[in-house]
């Protein structure tokens, strides 16, 4: 029983572990900085309204859209020039 | 007691570490005073700003074990162990400030399984919060066997003598001060262990004639050097951290799963004085952390040429303590240590009461016709936090002779829950359909398929010698699909939409 389950998990992950093996190590760094940028390239969709909700204010300063590209391109800079 | 002891301090870095001792007891007391219901205990009286959460929620995942263990990781597998605190990060922190956090405050709960409960169902909400609070209860015991370990270690305290000083300091400004006090608590926490560890690094960094220096010397070690200085390890990698777990399994589901499920992270967020400090909050803990990796690792990376040929990678930064720090610094180094070990005691102490206080005890108080009022609830959140601390107090010898297996335990119990778990909770969020159902589907179909790549029958599956990376991204990939699955060959069920918080306009949000 064990040696069939383990046989069908090795079925359906067999390949997705070859399609991984088979990505070049150099193209990882093009996997790390999508994982990155797709999710702060997204909060630019956000609309004014929900940016500011809550906040006191609307002075740019509070704009959270900007807070996200600030603080994330310290982290784009260290995955693409990284070894 | 501190005045001797193996790491040599001096009257002078005793008085820095009572005097932190006593800062930290006053900022409790102080921020004790205004407690007076159970959303004061709880949320804080939902009056954090945006820094106070931001430097709650780092200084809460980062302690003094992560310190020694991430400096250990490091001097033995290289940077690549920086990826926890920066891939493994900022890409969930984004998500849970701009998707979930929004969600979670809008709603008014106090825990993640109560978010879950109405969107779900009593049964996923008991069983999550009797996960979660049995997981933060080891959890708790666990941090508090590494406090006795490391005051042992730096100090040679009795083991048992540090579980109570622990305990009590603890358990006063928690049990008296909830979460305010814990939050309070760690922003002071956060600024020490920032001044001790820059201190550790900068002394470091000179002793090794800087980061260029170090990596030429690191890489002249030889062929086993070679990847020291890579983010980036071969997907057959045998070490811990390959690229595709890493990017899969951490930065996609661990990582989220952490910032967007764990009560003790969430909980922060709750409490904000406003959606706007909530949000900001997380992003300025995304902000902290890119810092983290610098201060534990980097360390870690200069022990290869100040102290080679350690058996035992943690045995660096308690190493270079003793070699690089005076009189005085030592004291601080001791500070930002038990700065970080309190931090994420409490932390977990009062995630833990919240969670049994208001998913386990006010279900079944509510359920026998008196449900708990504010006051009420302020009562049982401290009785339950006495007692969460106190069984924390008594497992954590008990981890001296089995740790291994408990603290293995754990951290399977996290990587079995966690990709299940943010499986229903995004497609809660993003998808009407998915239904109670598919949820509890989800749930136990997810956990199982890990339990099952977990077994020994499954040794060799995967080329990692842990992959517990692989393991979170194919039982929340597993959970997603059963989720969906089940959601459409059941019956829809939706709750009122105000209890789950959803926004006014689907413009509000993100794509």
């Amino acid at each position: 029983m064990t040696d069939l389950i383990r046989s069908a998990i090795e079925l359906v992950l067999g390949p997705f572990d070859a399609l991984l093996s088979a990505v070049p190590l150099q193209h990882a760094r093009w996997f790390a900085l999508a994982l990155l940028l797709i999710p702060a390239l997204a909060t630019l969709r956000a609309s004014r309204e929900f940016v500011f909700r809550g906040a006191p204010d609307q002075k740019p300063w509070r704009d959270l859209r900007i807070w996200v590209w600030v603080v994330i391109l310290p982290y784009v800079l260290i995955y693409a020039l990284a070894p | 007691m501190a005045g001797g002891g193996q790491m040599g301090l001096g009257a002078l870095d005793t008085s820095i570490v009572l005097a932190y001792l006593v800062g930290i007891l006053f900022v409790g007391w102080w921020t004790s005073r205004r407690v007076k219901s159970s959303t004061d205990f709880f949320l804080a009286g939902r009056a954090l700003p945006f820094w106070a959460i931001g430097m709650s929620i780092v200084v809460s995942d980062i302690g003094a074990t992560d310190f020694i263990a991430v400096a250990g990781g490091t001097y033995a597998y290289g940077l690549a162990q920086a990826n926890f605190d920066w891939l493994g990060s900022m890409p969930a922190l984004l998500i849970a400030a701009f998707v979930i956090v929004p969600f979670y405050w809008r709603s008014k709960v106090m825990t993640v399984p109560q978010y879950l409960g109405r969107r779900y169902g009593t049964e996923v909400q008991t069983f999550l919060a009797v996960s979660w609070g049995l997981i933060l209860l080891l959890n708790l015991g666990i941090m508090i066997h590494a406090t006795a370990v490391l005051l042992r270690g730096v100090l040679g305290w009795d083991p048992l003598v540090s579980i109570w000083v622990t305990t009590i300091i603890v358990g006063l400004y928690t049990i008296s001060g909830g979460l305010a006090a814990v939050v309070m608590t760690d922003v002071v926490q956060l600024i020490i262990m920032f001044v001790g560890g820059g201190i550790l690094l900068a002394r470091a960094m000179a002793e090794v004639g800087g980061l260029g220096s170090l990596r030429e010397q690191i890489v002249a070690q030889g062929p086993a050097y070679a990847d020291h200085f890579s983010l980036y390890l071969p997907h057959d990698t045998t070490t811990p951290f390959p690229w595709s777990g890493i990017v899969l399994g951490l930065g996609i589901v661990l990582s989220t799963a952490y910032y967007t499920g764990n009560q003790a992270m969430v909980q922060r967020t709750l409490g904000a004085r406003s959606e706007w400090d909530a949000k900001a909050g997380v992003l300025t803990a995304a902000f902290l952390k890119l810092f983290i990796p610098l201060l534990v690792a980097l360390p870690g990376l200069a022990a290869i040429i100040i102290i080679p040929g350690l058996e035992n990678g943690d045995e660096a930064v308690p190493n270079l303590i003793r070699l690089l720090l005076p009189a005085g610094l030592r004291g601080i180094m001791l500070a930002a240590f038990l700065a970080a070990l309190m931090s994420s005691v409490d932390s977990n102490l009062n995630s833990a009461s919240t969670l049994w206080t208001n998913d386990v005890v006010g279900k079944l108080k509510a359920r026998w016709g008196t449900p708990l009022d504010e006051q009420a609830g302020l009562r049982w959140g401290r009785m339950i936090s006495a007692i969460l601390l106190l069984l924390g107090a008594l497992v954590a010898p008990q981890i001296e002779l089995r740790f291994s297996n408990i603290y293995n335990a754990i951290q399977t119990s996290f990587s079995l829950i966690q990709g299940p778990t943010l499986a229903i909770l995004i497609l809660g969020i993003a998808w009407k359909r998915a239904n109670r159902w598919g949820a509890l589907a989800g749930l136990t179909g997810g956990v199982l398929f890990s339990v099952t790549l977990n077994s020994s029958a499954m040794a060799g599956l995967f080329s990692s010698n842990e992959p517990f990376l692989f393991i979170a991204w194919w039982s929340f990939v597993l959970a997603l699909g059963l989720t969906v699955a089940v959601s459409l060959a059941t019956p829809k069920g939706e709750p009122p939409r105000e209890s789950i918080g959803e926004p006014d306009s689907a413009e509000e949000t993100t794509a």
